[in-house]
């Protein structure tokens, strides 16, 4: 088992990219002082749902971009980590761990589907799963990660089981060895295979599809489960998770346990010898650009992925630059090679929906079951796909859409 | 290159797949040249046509001299005449529409001609009037890839339409070629025709053998011939994941298929059994380059079974009971490549009608 060093972090934040369709009010000032687990931000619709800041210290900076939407509020820690402790009665039922649940912020890393936004309180899941299985390449593995704290993990699994009234499947790959978990409603579901078989579009896809709307899961990530039992055991979130730091510009990848939210400057601070790099928050397959004020760990990331920077992109055919009598604009088209067929979500057929993201055919794109997707499923057709579109950022204009009619409707 | 979101890699970038589709081609280009050569020593000695005033017989003779030995280096240069000005006329035609497309729309110069033009060229006859590769070539590049917007964004191949153009415009040159009257014009074949009238003995006393047409020394359109030749191209494209093997396996399962129903009835060219419909023909080399080609064939993969067994199913239809269409393999190709728009719409219809009803609405 790897080592897995401790690092203090300057800065953490939260990224409203993590949290898509969701609309903000901030709660603090740039200035104030904050604890660590205080309230800092609440969804505008749904005032119950709090964001809380992920270290104590003081706001720096407040990012917003295109309609003053928030993207990122950032904590400078202060000079003692002070935390908001919460009171936990000793037996829990289901709404007090709701309750717990939305004033810690933990209720933040939950997700539904449809749409893949933080579920309503009030809602009922039609299914509920544990993501316990991480397939991207070089991410950290579960099972050694909940090796470090299994009785926070068998605890959070047994809350959420005492939460919600429906099975609660926890997703696992065959090797891994998970504490046991006391609660009749918790089944295991074992995937296998390479990448997207850890992928909790996959899991819901054969446990509890989506189809058109009419079933709603929710999953949550395994170490959003350790944090859970932390918080009923101690009153407090996880103060850390552990993250693998890793790819071509690192030889070797390392194991760290940072703050949620961490500054990725922080956390690669000292690992990283090469000047030249580029950061992505999250795996090469669906990660994000870790840069400027957005430049944090991803609230759903377990890893971050060191890239250097290459000057000479791929080398061009050079028979090519003998013809280039005229620079233009090099557009290239999709082109539907049975490439697109491994890179596609299960029971999705590839180049029609990519079609429809393409023209924004919003309805097209839920009859071919846009409605089990969000832009991790998608983001492996990008990569083999000549024209190098962003499918994700298509599939979240059409899902947005989707869901502004479904919100009118109802 | 990296962008600066979203998408990290050019995995898959276009210069990739057209470099595959040129190496997949290498094969087939050199049993092109070496039985071409070898096809016009074996026709000339045949007809006695010395001196017969074909610009490519005289440049034959002014580089080997006037007695030709049927040799390697011979066939060779004999080859390179034939070949080489078809393709250069190719290449220079559809470079030029290439980069008047490129400049009239403001986008970089794409080279995936190349690709075309050498596919053309294969589908030329040996003595084709260099006019004629123009013209179907014109045709091809401007109607089936111009005004589409280029590679990926028309619905056939510009290489399909400009054959089929050259064919139908010009159904009776080359049928009496002095030297190639073995061949039966631009539709390539006249070995079906020999069956036709004289059965399987017609074949053999031409002298082809089932292993002659399967390694392609037999007499064609220019780099058709050979399937060993387009099945390790095409051996390339499918491990490299451009074309589609359930294509490929489509076409020879609906033709296996048709041919075993002809067989049932007796007569004329319904007696030829399914492995000389394989190996006859430019079915194997229409099947690999053309059928698979991914902008123009079903996207889907119950479309592509399907479309494949619909096309291997009518090349074998139109080659028994329409004389006029001795090969067959280019009009069914068309055809079935403007049916695939069809087949995969109905296979989107299966699937939003299977998600609808697992789901109950």
């Amino acid at each position: 088992m790897p080592e897995i060093k401790n690092k203090t972090v300057t800065k953490a934040a939260l990224l409203g990219r993590d949290y898509p369709g969701t609309r903000f009010d901030v709660l603090v000032q740039v200035g104030d002082p904050v604890l660590m687990g205080q309230p800092v931000m609440r969804d505008r619709r749904r005032p119950d749902i709090l964001f809380t800041s992920p270290i104590a210290g003081t706001v720096t900076v407040l990012s917003r971009g295109r309609k003053r939407s928030v993207v990122s509020l950032q904590v400078e820690v202060g000079s003692e980590p002070v935390a908001t402790v919460l009171d936990v009665q000793d037996s829990l039922d289901a709404d007090s761990i709701r309750d717990l649940m939305l004033r810690s912020g933990i209720w933040t890393t939950l997700r539904q589907r449809p749409f893949g936004t933080i579920p309503d309180p009030h809602d009922r899941p039609t299914a509920f799963l544990i993501t316990a299985i991480d397939t991207q390449p070089l991410a950290p593995d579960p099972e050694q990660v909940i090796a470090l704290q299994p009785e926070a993990f068998s605890k959070g699994a047994e809350m959420l089981a005492k939460m919600v009234d429906v099975p609660v499947y926890i997703c696992k790959s065959p090797d891994t060895d998970l504490p046991e978990v006391k609660s009749g409603q918790v089944r295991i579901a074992e995937f296998v295979g390479p990448h997207p078989a850890g992928l909790p579009g996959v899991h819901i896809h054969r446990l509890c599809p989506v189809g058109s709307g009419s079933n709603s899961p929710w999953h949550i990530g395994y170490q959003d489960v350790i944090s859970l039992g932390h918080l009923v055991n101690t009153g407090r979130t996880a103060p850390q998770k552990v993250v693998s730091i890793g790819g071509p510009a690192l030889h070797e990848t390392k194991m760290l346990s940072v703050s949620q939210g961490a500054s990725v400057e922080d956390i690669i601070n000292e690992e990283v010898e090469d000047e030249e790099i580029r950061v992505i928050s999250g795996s090469l397959l669906n990660g994000h650009d870790a840069l400027g004020d957005e430049g944090f760990l991803g609230q759903r990331h377990n890893q971050i992925t060191v890239l250097p920077v290459r000057n000479n992109p791929v080398s061009d055919w050079k028979l090519r630059s003998f013809f280039e009598i005229s620079p233009g604009s090099h557009i290239t088209p999709l082109i539907p090679t049975t490439d697109l067929d491994r890179a596609a979500p299960p029971g999705v057929l590839p180049v029609p929906m990519m079609r429809a993201l393409l023209v924004g055919d919003t309805e097209r794109a839920r009859d071919l079951g846009a409605l089990e997707l969000v832009e991790e499923d998608v983001a492996m057709l990008g990569l083999v796909c000549p024209s190098k579109t962003d499918y994700g950022a298509l599939l979240r204009d059409v899902l947005s859409q989707l869901q502004k009619e479904q919100s009118a409707a109802v | 290159m990296y962008s600066t979101n979203g998408i990290l890699f050019k995995l898959n970038h276009i210069d990739r797949i057209q470099r595959l589709r040129l190496l997949a081609i290498v094969p087939v280009f050199i049993v092109a040249v070496l039985n071409t050569g070898y096809q016009y020593l074996v026709s000339r000695a045949l007809n006695n046509t010395t001196g017969t005033g074909d610009w490519r017989s005289r440049m034959i003779e002014n580089f080997v001299g006037e007695g030709l030995e049927p040799d390697i280096f011979t066939a060779l240069a004999a080859g390179l005449v034939h070949v080489f000005p078809v393709l250069m006329a190719a290449l220079l035609t559809a470079g030029i529409w290439e980069r008047v497309f490129a400049a009239g729309r403001g986008r970089q110069f794409d080279s995936g001609f190349i690709y075309l033009a050498v596919l053309f060229t294969f589908f030329m006859h040996p003595s084709v009037s260099l006019f004629h590769v123009v013209f179907g070539m014109s045709f091809g590049m401007v109607f089936a890839r111009g005004i589409f917007g280029g590679e990926g964004r028309s619905f056939l191949s510009p290489v399909l339409v400009g054959v089929a153009v050259v064919q139908i415009s010009f159904p009776a040159a080359l049928t009496d070629h002095p030297i190639w009257n073995n061949i039966a014009g631009y539709s390539g074949t006249t070995s079906l025709m020999t069956y036709h009238q004289e059965g399987l003995s017609g074949l053999t006393w031409s002298g082809i053998e089932w292993w002659d047409a399967f390694v392609g020394i037999t007499p064609g359109l220019m780099g058709t011939t050979s399937v060993a030749a387009a099945i390790l191209g095409g051996a390339i494209l499918v491990f490299a994941r451009v074309a589609s093997l359930r294509l490929v396996v489509g076409h020879i399962i609906g033709l296996v298929m048709a041919s075993i129903v002809f067989n049932t009835v007796t007569g004329g060219i319904m007696d030829l059994p399914w492995y000389w419909h394989l190996v006859l023909g430019s079915f194997a080399f229409g099947v690999i380059f053309l059928a698979t080609d991914p902008s123009s064939s079903c996207v889907t993969n119950s479309g592509r079974w399907t479309q494949g067994i619909i096309a291997g199913g009518l090349i074998v239809l139109l080659r028994v009971v329409n004389p006029s269409h001795p090969d067959g393999v280019i009009p069914v190709l068309l055809l079935v490549s403007m049916l695939s728009p069809l087949i995969d719409h109905i296979v989107i219809w299966f699937n939003i009608r299977q998600r609808a009803l697992r789901h109950g609405g």
